[in-house]
């Protein structure tokens, strides 16, 4: 029986080194350090880009809702009407909405302009008989249009001085609208993005025909 | 049993590894899906946002083609939900529709695969002011000229011909073979003043003088510095008549004494007899009937004579009308002149040596009168509104319209006499018009002029002297002419054209419900195959016959129609009325006469209670089977192919 019997190893013989042990959680705390690092640059990445898309994609909207708002207004409805190298960080404007009887009924007159204190781009309308209407289209409004300081002069070269984050230039049919938005992403980082459009009132001056 | 121990314990290991592993892999998978949810969000975003651009810009190209459309004698339609038409790699369709008060609505939609935009503009029809045109009964008895020219090239370069020459022989006379019609130096210069050469009168003589240098101009220079042809050069082969040319060059002599040199622009005297014509494309119209002799002599209306509905043309000996005759289908709607809302100022009489200038703006005065010899200028742009407007002889009224465009309202009376001179600085006939308020009276219009722009009178009679040249338009409510008048259109300039018609109103209309909610691919939720469709610029639909009709409905009521052929519901006669006959009319379209008319299916029962059926063009309906009907059961209308 006892020649039969095997001979059993010690239990320590099964297992790991204290080296052993203390060299593979060193090399595993290593791997992870680098994991956790690659993973941390990459989540900053992805936040940076969300960030990015957002601010871009907001961009757009808003200056399409302006875009569209004023397409369907008429020249003569726009105020102020500010010539370059002047600019304005509101305009008031009338759309059409029907014509009833063979004249043109327009809406009462409408507004977007700039909360520069608030970084507000905003759209109010007050209607003769209610409260003011009013909506807020983006508060990330830069006070003043990317590479522009208010010192009097053209500091970003686009011909205006002193432009605001949001700006319009009327010339004659046409408005030239610009904007700007910024915000601070996760990461404590400025994300600027600028964009601009023109677009013509589609609205026709009404012209007497004999 | 310490096999078995350590055995268990090795797999209790194994088994937290694993779900470690799958702790782990199923944080990264979320993780990841995560982000790749936010990323297929974000680009579908962005996506649908571009999407959305493209629809509206084929929406707008659509509008836009609608729009033009209509001035080509479209009907403003282009395809339809159903059968939409291709633009770009989308779709997009534009429905017309008129509204009771007569505006028609073009509602387009674009479709480009996620994007969608519906635009819609309001636009007036304007029906093109027929160039000579009287409310009222126009009657005649005088040789005038009535012709039309093309305003973006100066009248003299239309003329027939355009045969104009100097003869060595006659280097006095320019003579227009074609119309075998002469000029003196002073027309030669106006002509080419005219055809946009801005020369001065001496430029014109050195010019001439470099053409013919074997002649010694100085000896036919009277004591005047006026050259006068000597008798020898009078009459000959050419067959000039001598007393002819001695008499109407005296007048020229005159007409330039005391002015030592001419500068342009000035009027000259009108060639006789009534001078050189496009020989084409005039307009003398009326809601009234229209009577026309010639005094004796020769008249010759190069273009059409219109007379109002049911009026007709009589004419007398020696009356030539190149053009047709037709009466109009229903009367012309004349707008009434809206003066500007403007406090007048007391009248004023210049009567001073300085010339008065009135600034640009909207100016009002109850009454202006320029003395004899004074000078009243207009500066463009700006509106003047005047009571009674008055040029005594040789006074001259200078409308400096080439910066901007000038009107004139008149709410009481214009005298513009005989001797008196208007004087238009720009040639471009949008840029003046004088119009008499409903109020007004009469406007006289006896000054030398070649006045280019539309005198618009409706409500007011206009008499015309032969020396108020109008190069434009001309509609009163009463119209008399002197003899030899001239007066030239410029409307009808191209056949199968319509004047365009003024946008009231745009704007962004709320998207069609069949194609709002999905947004899937454009073809498939319309379900339709693409090869199938049209081009935008093909997908037109065309203006249909004018169908003017009186018929008995089925209550035995008398009842008229005028309006596009395939909107007549046939379905309510019960009979057509034999008079006045039923009418149908093309829609002047070019694309028409090119392809054809359209043609209609009609299903009938004649008065022997006979059903009938009929397939073929509604010409052919209109002139054998229209009157076999007596109970329409069933039509249908194709346009041409």
């Amino acid at each position: 029986m006892r020649l039969s019997q095997p001979p059993t190893r010690p239990s320590t013989q099964s297992g790991l080194t204290l080296l052993e042990v203390l060299l593979a959680v060193s090399l595993l705390g290593i791997l992870a350090y680098k994991g956790f690092a690659v993973l941390d640059s990459a989540a900053d990445t992805t936040q940076a880009s969300t960030s990015e898309v957002l601010v871009e994609e907001r961009c757009q909207i808003v200056l399409e809702r302006i875009a569209r708002a004023v397409m369907s207004s008429s020249r003569e409805s726009l105020a102020p009407a500010a010539e370059a190298p002047l600019s304005t960080e509101e305009l008031t404007f009338q759309m059409h909405l029907g014509i009833e009887n063979g004249e043109v009924i327009w809406s009462d007159p409408e507004k977007i302009a700039l909360e520069q204190l608030e970084n507000e781009a905003y759209w109010t309308r007050t209607p003769e008989a209610g409260p003011e209407q009013r909506v807020v289209l983006t508060h990330l409004v830069r006070p003043y249009l990317e590479g522009e300081l208010p010192n009097g002069m053209d500091d970003n070269g686009n011909g205006l001085i002193d432009e605001k984050g949001l700006s319009f230039v009327v010339d004659r049919n046409a408005v030239h609208i610009r904007i700007t938005l910024e915000r601070v992403d996760g990461n404590g980082r400025l994300v600027t993005r600028t964009a601009q459009t023109t677009v013509t009132c589609r609205n026709p001056v009404p012209e007497v025909v004999p | 049993m310490i096999h078995l121990h350590h055995a268990e314990a090795a797999h209790e290991r194994r088994g937290g590894a694993l779900i470690l592993a799958l702790v782990v892999v199923a944080s990264v998978a979320g993780i990841s899906l995560g982000l790749l949810r936010i990323t297929q969000a974000t680009t579908a975003r962005q996506s649908h946002a571009v999407d959305d651009k493209r629809a509206f810009y084929l929406a707008e190209a659509g509008l836009s083609q609608a729009y033009f459309g209509l001035g080509a004698g479209m009907s403003g339609q282009i395809g339809s939900i159903e059968a939409p038409a291709l633009v770009g790699d989308g779709l997009a369709w534009v429905d017309a529709t008129e509204r009771a008060d007569g505006l028609l609505v073009l509602r387009s939609t674009g479709l480009c695969s996620a994007g969608r935009a519906t635009l819609e503009v309001v636009v007036e029809r304007v029906e093109e002011i027929p160039g000579i045109f009287a409310d009222e009964e126009i009657s005649i008895d005088a040789p005038f000229l009535v012709d039309g020219y093309d305003p973006e090239q100066p009248y003299f370069d239309q003329v027939k011909g355009g045969a104009i020459t100097i003869d060595p022989a006659y280097p006095f006379l320019v003579v227009d073979t074609k119309n075998k019609l002469l000029f003196y130096e002073e027309l030669f210069y106006r002509y080419y003043k005219v055809a946009g050469n801005n020369y001065s009168y001496d430029a014109v003589l050195d010019y001439r003088a470099h053409q013919l240098p074997e002649v010694d101009w100085d000896d036919f220079t009277d004591d005047d510095g006026f050259e006068e042809p000597p008798a020898t050069m009078i009459g000959g082969p050419k067959g000039v008549q001598e007393d002819f040319v001695d008499e109407e060059y005296d007048s020229v002599v005159d007409y330039f004494a005391g002015i030592p040199k001419v500068t342009p622009p000035f009027i000259s005297p009108k060639p006789t007899p009534l001078g050189p014509t496009t020989g084409q494309n005039g307009v003398l119209g009326s809601n009234g009937p229209i009577s026309l002799t010639s005094g004796g002599s020769t008249l010759t209306i190069y273009g059409d004579v219109t007379p109002g509905p049911d009026a007709c043309v009589s004419t007398g000996l020696g009356v030539v009308i190149t053009g047709d005759k037709s009466a109009r289908p229903a009367p012309l709607e004349l707008e009434e002149v809206k003066v500007p809302d403007v406090d007048l100022l007391p009248a004023i009489v210049h009567d001073s040596s300085i010339p008065r200038v009135l600034p640009p703006g909207t100016l009002g005065y109850e009454g202006i009168q320029v003395a004899p010899g004074r000078e009243l200028v207009l500066q463009g742009p700006g509106s003047l509104v005047v009571g009674q407007l008055t040029l005594d002889a040789e006074a001259l009224l200078l409308v400096n319209n080439e910066g901007g465009a000038v009107d004139v309202f008149v709410t009481e009376n214009a005298h513009l006499s005989q001797d008196s001179r208007v004087q238009t600085q720009s040639q471009d006939t949008s840029q003046l018009s004088l119009q008499g308020a409903p109020s007004a009276t009469e406007l006289e219009l006896r000054a030398r002029s070649d006045f280019y722009g539309t005198v618009y009178a409706p409500d007011a009679h206009v008499a015309v002297g032969k020396d108020f040249e109008i190069f434009g338009a001309l509609v009163a409510n009463t119209l008399a002419l002197d003899p030899l008048v001239r007066l030239h259109c410029n409307t009808g300039d191209e056949l199968g054209s319509a004047p365009m018609p003024r946008v009231l109103g745009w704007k962004i209309q709320e998207i069609p419900a069949q194609v709002r909610q999905n947004r899937g691919p454009p073809e498939q939720l319309l379900g339709i195959d693409k090869s199938t469709l049209k081009p935008l610029a093909e997908a037109g639909v065309k203006s249909s016959w004018t169908f003017t009709v009186t018929y008995t409905d089925l209550a035995n009521q008398k009842a008229t129609y005028q309006g596009p052929f395939e909107k007549f519901e046939h379905t309510k006669v019960k009979f057509f009325s034999p008079f006045p006959m039923p009418k149908l009319e093309p829609p002047d379209d070019e694309y028409t006469r090119a392809h054809g008319e359209w043609t209609m299916y009609i299903k009938y029962k004649t008065l022997f209670n006979i059903e009938k059926e009929f397939t073929g063009t509604v010409s052919t309906f209109s002139k054998s089977v229209m009157f076999q009907v007596a109970f329409v059961l069933d039509s249908a209308f194709y346009p041409p192919e």
